[in-house]
């Protein structure tokens, strides 16, 4: 049931408007069953509480005619041992106030009419009885009232005593009949009320569960989608049971997926023809500048050979321009392989030292090209160092190569210590000019692609802007950062930080690398 | 002195390299595609063989893995030249039994600065 009913109402071909209404008006209608039930009970209870006031009443009335009855025969009894008129009076009072009581009577037991009957025949004949009995008393004939009272009065009070006490017992006994039944019907009330009140409250829960579950479960189903949409999985449907304005929503949130998949698809595709693209030509203009480079090293050898010294100095600015366009081209290469996220690791163990030499042996015809001096300070315990070492060596020769460019008869000088700390070794290295540096301003654009401090530095200096880029990207993929403090006119410091260790890649690279190689050549 | 087979496709760089292997004063043999360059590293002898990674009928890692393969050809020195375009290309290098690399466009002095460290330690062994 649990899964059914909110099924059932789902594919209910209504709107949710109508179900809602629709759930609000069936428990309306509960409550308003519910509350004419009570009624009922309450009215019940109402008349059984009357009978049994009716029925004390009647009882009352006969106890009271059998407590009368007693009176007057004491009376009659003490007014003819003491036969005084005021005694007389009385008794003649009480027999006054007897037909009251009969009056009462009659009104009282209107159900019993028989038994009322024969009583008000016994007390018309004890009434006569006792008129006679008076008068009697009255002319001072004390033996014949007295004999009277015995012969008369006496079996006839017996008889009247008898007979209302039959009718208190039957009154007595319906009494209890009633206040039995109306236990009875108090707790068959409370049943039914406690009955209705429970099954109200379960239907009213099981309405509003099936309602409200038909529709909040498609909503969850939908969030759920939209957050992995929002992550990028476009591989689902949301199904929903739903034949309302949720199946809609449903049907469109994945008319969107759909839109969003192609568009997704579409966009890789461009940026993957993009990056191939990029590689394909770097590739391509590769070939040809490789040959321009070659043989306008090999025409300067020749010169050298030869003796012809004038040819060198062009020989030389076709080489260096070659150079230079190269960089270009590796540099955009990389920036876009940046972007395509195609940049991978591959950490290899190498002595941080060796490395730090090996460069700056690379670095020494920059370094005299502007008349500069390079010292090194490398502190003794930088020891080995696990991390992917071509892009060290990259991030290491743009900074140092930036330092070149930008200081003229100055110092360059590179730091490097091991510094422990956050729970981990560091390599940290500065390079460090007697430059032109940098303002603030200059410095905030700094590390942008294609940024450089301005224009001016630009046409003096060359570049593309895109080094410092690249070597931000480089030490953040490596766990590091990099930091830059500068004065204007008087020098500039780049320091880089990466961890000592880089994270493993996941498997074995070896392995990997043979398996990709063997694939390429099947 | 020292024979070395330059197993390279692009005609330029192949001429190139080898009239400045030549001039240096290096004994150079030539092969244009994969293939060749393994049968001529065993019909040749020579002492280092300078193997481009992108080469038609069988690529430089496959050829390598080839030479390394054979008994005549394991001890033979392979210098990779790979291109700088593609990641992880220097790795893969290595892993088919390369024993150094460099990158091109060559810089010619780096290159030939390994390959006299390549045949110094092939001397020892
Ligand atoms: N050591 C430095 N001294 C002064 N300015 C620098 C220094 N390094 C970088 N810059 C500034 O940052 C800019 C960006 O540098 P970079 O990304 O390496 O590009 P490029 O060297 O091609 O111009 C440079 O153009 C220069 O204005
Ligand atoms: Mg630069």
């Amino acid at each position: 049931m649990k899964v059914w009913l909110p099924k059932l109402v789902a594919r209910a071909p209504f709107t949710v408007h109508t179900k809602l209404i629709g759930a609000f008006f069936a428990i309306v209608a509960l409550l308003i069953i519910f509350g004419l039930v009570v009624i009922q009970v309450l009215s019940g209870i109402n008349r059984r509480s009357e009978e049994l006031s009716q029925l004390r009443r009647k009882v009352g009335a006969f106890r009271q005619l059998q407590h009368d009855t007693t009176a007057q025969i004491y009376g009659v009894t003490s007014a003819l041992l003491s036969p005084e008129e005021r005694m007389i009076e009385s008794a003649l009072r009480q027999l006054h106030e007897f037909r009251y009581d009969l009056e009462r009577l009659q009104f009282v037991t209107r159900d019993e009419v028989e038994l009322f009957g024969r009583i008000k025949i016994e007390h018309e004949q004890l009434i006569q009885m006792i008129t006679n009995v008076v008068e009697l008393t009255r002319a001072q004939e004390y033996k014949k009232a007295n004999d009277l009272r015995l012969t008369k009065i006496v079996p006839l009070a017996d008889t009247l005593e008898r007979l209302t006490n039959e009718m208190v017992n039957r009154a007595e006994a319906d009494m209890e009949a009633k206040v039995d039944e109306s236990n009875r019907a108090h707790m068959t009330s409370r049943w039914v009320v406690i009955g209705f009140a429970v099954g109200s409250i379960g239907l009213a829960i099981l309405l509003g569960y099936a309602v409200s579950s038909s529709l909040m479960g498609p909503v969850m189903l939908m969030d759920e989608r939209l957050r992995q949409i929002a992550s990028g999985d476009f591989s689902k449907h949301v199904e929903v049971p739903n034949r309302d304005e949720l199946g809609t929503l449903a049907d469109n949130l994945n008319r969107m997926n759909n839109e969003l998949r192609d568009l997704y698809q579409q966009i890789e595709a461009a940026s993957r023809h993009k990056s191939d693209f990029l590689s394909n030509m770097s590739h391509e203009l590769r070939t040809p500048l490789n040959a321009i480079i070659g043989y306008s090293e090999m025409l300067t050898e020749e010169a050298e050979d030869r003796d012809q010294k004038d040819f060198i100095p062009d020989l030389q600015k076709i080489r260096a321009s070659g150079r230079h366009l190269l960089e270009l081209i590796n540099d955009i290469l990389d920036l876009s392989k940046i972007e395509a996220g195609k940049v991978e690791l591959f950490p290899e163990t190498f002595d941080v030292k060796l490395l730090i030499e090996e460069i700056s042996g690379t670095v020494q015809p920059l370094i005299e090209k502007n008349s500069n001096i390079l010292a090194i300070n490398c502190a003794d315990n930088l020891g080995d160092m696990y991390a992917d070492i071509t892009k060290v060596r990259q991030i290491l020769f743009n900074l140092l190569s930036n330092a070149c460019k930008f200081t003229e008869l100055g110092t360059i000088t590179l730091d490097a210590v091991r510094d422990c700390s956050e729970d981990a070794a560091w390599l940290s290295v500065s390079v460090t000019d007697t430059g032109i540096g940098m303002t603030e301003e200059q410095m905030e654009k700094l590390f942008q692609p294609f940024s450089q401090a301005d224009i001016q530095i630009a046409r003096k200096y060359g570049g593309t802007g895109l080094g410092l880029a690249i070597t931000r990207q480089f030490c953040e993929m490596m766990g590091g950062d990099i930091k830059v403090r500068s004065e204007f006119g008087r020098g500039t410091a780049f320091t880089m930080r990466l961890p000592m260790a880089a994270p493993h890649p996941e498997g074995d690279i070896v392995s990997l690398i043979a398996s990709d190689g063997s694939s390429k050549s099947a | 002195m020292p024979r070395i087979l330059l197993v390279e496709d692009n005609e330029m760089n192949l001429d190139m390299l080898s009239r400045r292997l030549r001039r240096k004063g290096y004994e150079v043999v030539i092969a244009t595609d994969g293939e060749a360059g393994v049968t001529m590293a065993g019909s040749e002898r020579p002492d280092l063989i300078l193997m481009d990674m992108s080469l038609p009928v069988l690529d430089g890692w496959e050829s390598t893995r080839r030479l390394k393969g054979t008994p005549e050809t394991a001890a033979i020195p392979v210098m990779a030249l790979t291109s700088h375009a593609m990641a992880g290309e220097r790795e893969k290098a290595i892993g088919a039994g390369c024993d150094d690399y460099d990158t091109k466009p060559v810089d010619f002095e780096r290159l030939l600065l390994k390959i006299e460290a390549l045949l110094k330690k092939q001397e020892k062994a």
